[in-house]
């Protein structure tokens, strides 16, 4: 990246950054801080619940993923996420709007007792910090990959990941909100520049599956289709008999020809899968919760679901075909023009889609709208988690009877806490890879 | 992930659409969480000792996700069946079962008078929007 990219990355998210800083009052108190002071209108509850779904593990480590599943992934989001959502709004979420929750986490100490809520809001931490890593993690092969920092992109992440907490840190639900509105269109013009960039090369529709199929006469059907079985092939050349029949023990067909297991999961069963990821991610995860409480009422949390719901069916597709466009231009991860040390998994292919098919200007954007995928998802986990962590546990079992004050200063803290936490995932993410499904 | 969050999930909404047993939520999660962390032992038991705890298709990671869901929602249903279902009034939410004194939500538990809350639209177009999903996955894209 050059001079004019690194401009157009400092500006346009350092404007962002500073709107968050300024925008909102500072939160006086619990209800401002964890609610949002009930304040926010419809659409940008809708577009803050986008913003913080889509974030740049969505962009590089879910086309990571799609690399490999096609598709069928893309039922996550248009079923799974957007079912969830109007499930949420709907019918789960209303009844802990009405009763004035902080946490979804209570509702399930109202409905089965204190226990449910413990394990409830240590799950949703453990969860949602690993996914900031994952956010590090994307952010890290960004700058490495494009901006060509190698591994000092990790002062960069630093840099990032300390200005999202600042202004969660001091705007709390209702700065993190506004924030999303401004992020959502950086996002989107990224998104839609570079798909249409790379989505041109591969020469469109046609131009994919005779990539694809060059690769492999089965990998159209296989990618390209919801509808279409999906088969992992195993390589079990090399291993003595009795490692094969381990594996075989596990399912599959041996070929003695080819010398590989192949596994076979009907459509439907992956269908099901992914549209279950898709609603736990709505239903389950405080953050998205948080949004919705920060309505001003119960006809705007309803309705906002519908925007959010909308925003994701369009540019989950953009968005995920850049893995599906990866995979017709590189037939492996081994053929990543990468460094050897990140193609063992294909969580490369985003980055080097921006730094190999974006000129200069449009190379800043792209990579604007990443950061500010990255910091709208940060900055909505930290609120949410520090939430959980606070309301769950902090005030209900370690300190219960102190004022709102004192709860809003743990609240921050506790932010940052849980933000230098998520490191600890990282070291593990890029040896594994991060879409691990 | 689906070790503990499907079994979450499935609390939440079993805990929203059913009338199960207060006490059958943390059980229900724990059973769930414990076909997940067994799915993983048994997984790895075959691979490295040959050795099969497991049926093939519950260990399958495809298949986990939904497994996962019917062994937690079948643990609520069962204790359900053995201690009684909840009463309707039993079930409304209220913060005043932990938080009787707590003075930060003497302003929020009363939430604004909301009739517009009942107005259908909302839910319609939240059917539209769910139909576009289904459409594009399973018509346009199958």
């Amino acid at each position: 990246m050059g001079a004019i990219d690194w401009s157009l990355v400092v500006l346009l998210n350092g404007a962002v950054v500073v709107y968050a800083l300024v925008r909102p009052r500072r939160s006086q108190s619990s209800q401002d801080w964890f609610l949002g002071g009930r304040s926010l209108p419809w659409w940008i509850v809708g577009v803050s619940a986008f913003a913080t779904a889509i974030d740049s593990s969505d962009l590089v480590a879910d086309c990571g993923g799609v690399y490999s599943l096609g598709i069928a992934y893309f039922v996550t989001n248009w079923v799974g996420t957007v079912g969830g959502w109007v499930l949420l709004a709907q019918f789960v979420a209303v009844p802990m709007y009405r009763a004035g929750m902080y946490t979804n986490s209570e509702y399930l100490e109202s409905r089965f007792g204190p226990s449910a809520r413990l394990l409830s809001s240590l799950v949703q931490v453990q969860y949602r910090t690993m996914v900031m890593a994952n956010i590090s993690t994307t952010l890290f092969l960004t700058f490495s990959v494009v901006g060509g920092l190698g591994n000092e992109s990790w002062w960069a992440v630093g840099v990032v990941v300390s200005l999202a907490s600042a202004y969660t840190v001091l705007g709390g639900s209702r700065g993190v909100a506004l924030a999303d509105v401004v992020q959502s269109v950086l996002m989107i013009a990224a998104s839609l520049i570079l798909f249409g960039v790379v989505w041109s090369y591969v020469g469109g529709w046609h131009g994919l599956e005779a990539r694809l199929a060059a690769h492999d006469p089965a990998l159209p059907a296989q990618m390209l289709h919801v509808g279409g079985e999906r088969t992992e092939t195993i390589d079990v050349s090399g291993q003595s008999p009795e490692l094969r029949l381990r594996q075989l023990l596990l399912g599959g067909e041996y070929s003695e020809q080819s010398q590989t297991i192949t596994r076979r999961t009907p459509a439907w069963l992956v269908c099901i899968s992914f549209i279950l990821v898709g609603m736990a991610y709505s239903i389950v995860n405080h953050e998205q919760s948080m949004r919705l409480f920060a309505a001003r009422s119960v006809w705007d949390m309803k309705l906002s679901v519908i925007v959010a719901g909308l925003l994701m069916l369009v540019m989950s597709f953009f968005n995920l075909m850049m893995g599906i466009l990866g995979r017709g231009l590189y037939a492996s991860p081994a053929s990543l023009p990468v460094a050897e040390s990140l193609r063992q998994t294909a969580d490369a292919v985003y980055p080097v889609l921006i730094r190999d098919f974006t000129t200069v200007g449009f190379k800043g954007i792209v990579v604007a709208g990443l950061l500010a995928a990255a910091i709208s998802t940060y900055a909505g986990i930290g609120a949410a988690m520090s939430a959980l962590l606070t309301q769950d546990i902090y005030a209900r079992l370690i300190a219960p009877n102190r004022d709102g004050v004192h709860y809003l200063r743990v609240g921050r803290w506790l932010t940052v806490a849980v933000t230098l936490g998520s490191f600890l995932y990282v070291p593990f993410l890029l040896a594994q890879g991060m879409m691990m499904f | 992930m689906g070790a503990f969050v499907i079994p979450l999930l499935t609390v939440y909404l079993m805990g929203v659409f059913t009338p199960v047993h207060r006490k059958s939520g943390t059980i229900g999660l724990l059973a769930g969480v414990a076909y997940g962390a067994l799915r993983l032992v048994a997984a790895k038991l075959a691979t490295s000792a040959g050795i099969l705890i497991l049926p093939a298709p519950l260990i399958d990671s495809f298949a986990a996700y939904p497994l996962s869901m019917l062994f937690t929602a079948g643990a609520m249903v069962l204790v359900s069946l053995a201690l009684g279902f909840e009463p309707a009034a039993q079930r409304i939410p209220s913060t005043t079962k932990f938080d009787p004194r707590d003075p930060t939500r003497s302003s929020v538990s009363v939430a604004p008078d909301d009739s517009a809350g009942r107005s259908a639209l909302p839910a319609v177009l939240s059917l539209v929007v769910v139909g576009l999903g289904l459409w594009l996955s399973f018509v346009v894209f199958w």
